[in-house]
């Protein structure tokens, strides 16, 4: 019997002996210099009775019943009634549970062996209430609308931005458009009257800062059936630091630099004169010289452009440094192509394989051909590829430590520029020089759980951070308890509540630049998403978790009247007895 | 008889009617036609009008009586018998015949007086009034306003506007009259303008005066935009009306708004208007009856005809031929430069002329391998700077008689190719000209010109055989003087061969130097070889005495071989068949004269070498470091077009008001914005206008706020791609990964 009591207070047991023993100790001192008879026993018992009936009180002591659990259903929105009338009918003593979001379910579902959820599903954040339960789970209507969504929420200035979704059960044709800020459409697509549909939306942001982008649904006759606000931040492109050193000037490094430059990135072109004379052109920069290279100088520089023959005749030094910064530091090198490269490629990490070709189509301009050097790069484990077409690999780099030797295999690309292509010149020269850069490192990367957080919802984000102890801090005011990954030491996470819509700016206190914003929206938004998310959710949620007993036991606790009888009754007899005695 | 009667009278006023109609027709034709055009109902009406009266009074509808429909229907209807008169007359007083006869015609007229139809031509009316409206509408689609139409028809009312957000509690001062008026620079010969639309087009240099009536007090006017703030005029005209003015002379095309103060300070501003400023064209020269060369021979008349059309949009101030004359070669080559004036003097501001001159070379003392460049001038009478007009130069050459001869290249000792050296190409042009012709031309023209270009083909032929060493025989294309009479008359083609080519055929076909005619051109033959004799081996045998190459050699062998098909399909009168012969033979021969060139690169300057120890020993103590710098910061020059964009978007998405800083990137965004505004005012003048309105302390609604970003965005080009340094994140992990990687690659 005794076993099957327990207190709801057990923290606060040992606490209340103590206090009790004390007070008790404390009685049995006063007492016994009053009275020292059988008297005092007696008051010592009642005492100790009255200590612990308060004790009791405090305590709040339970018992364990055993409880047959029966079957119920949970109806959730959009539920099927016919299911709950046929379960009904198999199952008479069904209880019905209706569904509200971040309500307590524990106390119904203690007593439920077997529970049939109906409709669109609890919310994701509340089903850790149906964890170790048993749950079938009947989604009934499906959805209609678009039903996934996929875009980079940040865009750089020059970049294309694309919006790739699925749309579920269109019942007539419609349009879906994406419509920039100032109500601007951009890009539209008509979703065929099909189950599924995958559509992709294309646009190139203008103007940086953060824009709230708008994917409309239309129907065949042009009304609006859903409008969903699609926030975008749009940064500015950095710049790039390069540093470009030729033996000779080459109409390739002319080009290449008036583009660079051009392009507002900072450019330090050295080319030689003659026997230790240079001509340096310092463009977007101060002015500057560089001779020799030593890791201080090379340090303003995200990336040398040069080419073998330059390259094997710089000094030793020079070329330990260039190669410090690469493999230590991240630097890029670029290596211009030419035969020597062809040649000499092993020693910069890349595999050539000669081919015969002269021009290489990529597949953005099939109408338009590159020339090339008759060779092509293999790839590698360290080699990672950076423009290809279906056979042949146009430029790559070769992962070196940190940073990276790449090479563009177009020959006299500067051609493209003369025959007007500009596109696909800027295109090889800023996807080329872009990876093969160093890239800046931030202190703080940061993983978003989805596209945009829900106002009263629990949204999750992750960070990855080389700072010790970080602190988030939402919207320069709330900070953010985090949770540290046990194995990763640099990964942690957070929960946030938004309260309001628009955008919350998350960032780590200890680096003003992490600043990453996001957007809140109303429950309205994005509602067949949402649907389609927690459908999809509860599904896998439940498959889990299908075991477990039939029976239950469930607290009872004691009624607190006897214990405070017990009390007062004590309390009444140590109070009046004395009185008794002295009359 | 009544009812004969009633008939004609029927007829009578159908027969009117029909013609009102017809005349009608040709009115509403006339009147729609004009209204299309000119879209003005007052003149179209009047038009309408004259042409119906006109009509009528062709037509004369009140003419037709019943004694005329009478006369018609007894000459067009035989069964009325010549007797529909008699239905005027009383029944009683008629004999008995009389009666019956009118009986006759009454019944006759009821049944058959439908089939006859008046003498009207209503069809034709009809056809002309919707041909009349076709053209009009046609000619609608075409007309285009014309240039300095400043629209006077459209009114438009200066709408005021409060810059403040506070709306006045007094009433706005009120705008009675306003007016601009162009005064046009005095030579365009235009009449000033006065017009009530603010927006201006004018001529360049042209004066603008705005004349403002108000109604109230106004303390100040102000014109913005332009690059101008310029202050009103303000005048009293009466106690409660002001009349404001200014006058500006627009340099470039742009836009302008008004700015009012009212006499409690409240400030007001106007919608913008737009400035156009047509630029003067200069004049256009088109100089016809003369080849851009003129050869003359010294033996020529040696005269330059032409004639010049002058046009100008305004006014031809002057007009007048540059003449160059350069003599003598190389070095010492002089020129001389003349103005010559044109035959008949130019009339000063005329708008389109035609001047005519003839030039001779002699009176400019030209001789003998002198040329001349020449070409008109004109100048309008734009005022202060004319503008200018040259024409093409033109070039006449008196031909020098000493030095004439075509050379290839410096690689040979000798000059060696022909005159007639293009001439396969020549040949191959109208060869195609005539199978072109084909079809036009008699059969015997056809064979007769056929025949020609076989023979041209074979003196070419021979002409280049004389290079391989083949002995010339024919005579062609040197013996100039053949004896064509003596060609037998029984023969058909003797009309249409050239027979003193024929006698030497066998000879040519089969190379092997039948010399059984070589007496008739030995003389000629002489003549020609004798040229290369110091050159030649003079071995007699045809494979050895030759100057080229082997290849070359074969290469032209082969293109005479070509050439000696071709000249047989044009001999059979087959154009056809002998053009791609041609084709082969000029290719060989252009092939010869490149491989001729290529020489030319063999020749060059030899060093002698330079000893190793000298090397790149060079002084260089002189030679210094080259520094360049430059900065394109600055390239992007819409930097505040998207600076407002952003921050109009921050507004809409209720993130903060706008402030001054942010009024003044609006400003900066505005300048930048009408220089995209003044290739296409079209698309954003309106943009232009709101992004104005946001700058004033009024508050704008959203949709305001809306449109300026969606107008902004608009305006703005595509931003081009350039590398980017995307941040990236590498943790310990990830290093140590590819560090690894590394050591076992």
């Amino acid at each position: 019997m005794i076993d099957t009591i327990h207190f709801l207070r057990e923290d606060l047991i040992w606490p209340i002996v103590i206090g009790l023993v004390l007070l008790w100790i404390l009685f049995l001192w006063k007492e016994y210099k009053a009275v020292r008879n059988t008297r005092f026993i007696i008051r010592g018992i009642v005492a100790l009775l009255a200590l612990s009936a308060l004790a009791t009180l405090f305590l709040e002591p339970v018992t364990f019943k055993k409880q047959v659990k029966g079957v119920a259903v949970l109806k959730t929105a959009n539920f099927d009634s016919n299911l709950i009338d046929s379960l009904k009918s198999t199952t008479p003593a069904l209880n019905t549970i209706t569904y509200k979001e971040n309500q307590n379910l524990q106390p119904q579902l203690d007593s439920i062996s077997e529970l049939h959820i109906s409709g669109d599903g609890v919310a994701i954040y509340d089903l850790w209430q149906f964890k170790n339960k048993k749950v079938y789970y009947h989604p009934y209507k499906p959805t209609s609308g678009i039903i996934k969504l996929a875009y980079d929420t940040e865009v750089l200035l020059g970049d294309s931005l694309t919006v790739t979704g699925l749309y579920k059960n269109s019942f007539s044709s419609n349009t879906v458009l994406l419509q920039e800020s100032g109500a601007r459409t951009i890009d539209s697509v008509k979703i065929l009257n099909q189950d599924e549909t995958v559509f992709k939306l294309h646009t190139l942001p203008k103007a940086k800062g953060n824009y709230l982008y708008h994917i409309i649904v239309k129907d065949s006759l042009g009304k609006i059936i859903s409008s969903d606000p699609l926030p975008l931040t749009i940064k500015d492109r950095g710049r790039l630091r390069v540093l470009m050193v030729n033996t000779f000037p080459t109409f390739e490094t002319k080009y290449l630099k008036n583009y660079l430059a051009e392009s507002g990135h900072e450019v330090l072109v050295r080319s030689q004169i003659t026997k230790d004379r240079y001509k340096f052109e310092n463009y977007n920069r101060s002015q500057k010289s560089i001779y020799n290279f030593t890791r201080q100088n090379l340090s303003e520089f995200d990336v040398i452009i040069t080419d073998v023959s330059t390259y094997n005749g710089l000094s030793q030094s020079s070329k330990n440094a260039i190669n410090y910064r690469v493999e230590e530091q991240g630097m890029g090198l670029l290596l211009q192509a030419d035969a020597r490269l062809i040649e000499q490629g092993a020693k910069f990490g890349f595999r050539f394989k000669r081919k015969n070709i002269t021009a290489l189509q990529l597949p953005s301009w099939p109408r338009i051909k590159i020339p090339v050097y008759p060779a092509t790069l293999t790839k590698g484990a360290l080699v990672e590829p950076i423009l290809a077409t279906k056979n042949s690999i146009l430029s790559a780099y070769a992962q070196k430590g940190t940073g990276r030797i790449g090479t563009l295999l177009a020959e006299d690309s500067f051609q493209l520029l003369l025959s007007g292509n500009e596109d696909v010149y800027n295109y090889l020269w800023s996807t080329a020089l872009g990876k093969i850069s160093q890239q800046p490192q931030s202190l703080v990367q940061w993983s978003l759980s989805d596209y945009m957080a829900y106002i009263d919802e629990p949204f999750q984000f992750n960070l990855r951070t080389s700072i010790p102890l970080p602190k988030v801090v939402m919207n320069n005011d709330v900070v953010v308890p985090l949770v540290q990954n046990v194995t990763l030491q640099d990964q942690w996470s957070g929960t946030i509540y938004p309260n309001g819509d628009g955008w919350v700016n998350l960032k780590v206190a200890q680096a003003p630049a992490s600043l990453k914003a996001m957007y809140v929206i109303n429950d309205t938004a994005w509602r067949a998403k949402k649907v389609y998310k927690q459908i999809t959710e509860n599904a896998s949620f439940y498959k889990n978790e299908s075991s477990l007993s039939s029976e239950s036991s469930i607290p009872v606790t004691f009624t607190k009247w006897w214990a405070f009888t017990v009390f007062i009754l004590a309390m009444g007899y140590l109070w009046l007895t004395p009185r008794i005695y002295k009359s | 008889m009544l009812e004969g009667k009633r008939h004609i009278a029927k007829y009578t006023s159908r027969w009117q009617l029909l013609l009102v109609v017809q005349g009608l027709l040709y009115g509403i034709g006339a009147g729609v036609f004009c209204w299309l055009l000119s879209r003005q109902s007052g003149i179209s009406m009047l038009v309408f009008t004259l042409v119906t009266g006109l009509a009528m009074l062709v037509l004369k509808p009140w003419r037709i009586t019943a004694t005329t429909v009478s006369e018609y229907l007894d000459h067009h209807l035989s069964s009325a018998e010549y007797s529909t008169s008699l239905l005027f007359t009383e029944t009683t007083s008629l004999s008995g015949l009389g009666q019956l006869q009118q009986h006759k015609v009454s019944t006759v007229l009821q049944e058959q007086i439908n089939t006859i139809r008046p003498k009207t031509s209503v069809k034709t009316a009809a056809i002309v009034a919707f041909m009349l409206i076709g053209a009009g509408y046609v000619g609608s689609q075409f007309i285009v306003p014309p240039v300095l139409d400043n629209g006077d028809s459209q009114k438009e009312v200066i709408q005021l506007q409060s810059t403040d957000s506070i709306t006045p509690l007094h009433a706005p001062p009120v705008l009675k009259q306003q007016q601009v008026t162009i005064q046009y620079p005095s030579y365009t010969k235009l009449a000033s303008r006065t017009t009530s639309s603010m927006n201006v087009k004018a001529v360049e240099g042209s004066k603008l005066f705005w004349s403002l009536d108000f109604e109230g007090f106004i303390k100040e006017v102000t014109l913005e935009g332009l690059g101008t703030g310029k202050k009103f005029n303000l005048k009293r005209t009466n106690e409660n009306s002001l009349r404001a003015s200014a006058s500006l002379i627009p340099t470039t095309s742009g836009y302008y708004n008004f700015n009012f103060i009212d006499s409690l300070d409240g400030a007001y501003t106007s919608d913008i208007y737009a400035i156009e400023v047509v630029k003067d064209q200069p004049p256009a020269i088109t100089i016809k009856d003369i080849a851009q060369f003129t050869t003359f021979e010294h033996t020529d008349r040696k005269v330059i005809d032409f004639s010049a059309l002058i046009t100008d949009d305004f006014g031809i101030e002057s007009a007048q031929i540059i003449a160059t004359v350069s003599k003598g070669e190389g070095e010492s080559v002089k020129f001389r430069e003349e103005k010559i004036a044109f035959d008949a003097p130019i009339t000063k501001g005329i708008k389109t002329m035609t001047a005519t001159k003839s030039i001779s070379l002699d009176a400019l003392k030209m001789e003998l391998g002198d040329e001349l460049y020449f070409y008109v001038e004109t100048r309008d009478q734009k005022t202060p700077k004319p503008n200018i007009t040259r024409s093409e130069t033109y070039f006449a050459v008196i031909k020098d008689t000493v030095s004439d001869g075509f050379g290839v290249e410096g690689t040979m000792g000798a000059d060696l190719m022909p005159d007639y050296f293009r001439s396969q190409r020549q040949l191959i042009i109208d060869t195609e000209k005539l199978i072109k012709d084909r079809n036009t031309l008699t059969k015997q023209e056809f064979t007769n010109r056929s025949n020609e270009l076989g023979f041209d083909q074979k003196a070419l032929r021979l002409k280049y055989g004389k290079f391989m060493g083949d002995e010339d025989d024919s005579g062609i294309g040197v013996a100039q003087d053949i004896d064509m009479s003596d060609y037998d008359e029984d023969d058909p083609t003797a009309g249409f061969r050239h027979d003193h080519d024929t006698e030497n055929e066998h000879n040519l076909v089969e190379e092997d130097h039948d010399h059984e005619h070589e007496e008739e051109s030995e003389g000629e033959d002489e003549k020609e070889t004798s040229l290369f004799e110091d050159y030649l081996h003079n071995h007699d045998d045809p494979e050895e005495s030759t100057l080229f190459t082997e290849s070359l050699r074969g290469k032209l062998k082969n293109a005479m071989a070509q050439m000696w098909d071709a000249e047989l399909h044009l001999r059979l009168a087959d154009p056809d068949t002998s053009l791609p012969y041609q084709y082969k033979a000029l290719k060989l021969i252009q092939e010869i004269k490149n491989s001729a060139r290529i020489y030319v690169h063999r020749i060059g300057f030899d060093p002698p070498p330079i000893k190793e120890d000298k090397r790149l020993s060079g002084e260089i103590k002189e030679i210094t470091n080259v520094f360049k710098k430059e900065d394109f910061d600055n390239k992007d020059p819409y930097v505040s077009m998207r600076e407002s964009i952003e921050i109009l978007e921050k507004r809409l998405q209720n993130e903060r008001e706008l402030t001054e800083e942010d009024k003044t990137a609006f400003a900066k965004a505005g300048e930048e914005l009408a220089q995209l505004a003044i290739l296409e005012p079209s698309r954003h003048l309106l943009t232009l206008q709101k992004l104005k309105w946001l700058t004033e302390d009024k508050k704008q609604p959203k949709t305001v706020i809306q449109s300026v970003q969606k107008g902004l965005l608009e305006a703005l080009p595509k931003v081009s791609e350039t590398p980017k340094n995307l941040e990236g994140y590498t943790s310990k992990l990830e290093s140590l990964f590819t560090k690894e990687l590394q050591k076992r690659d």
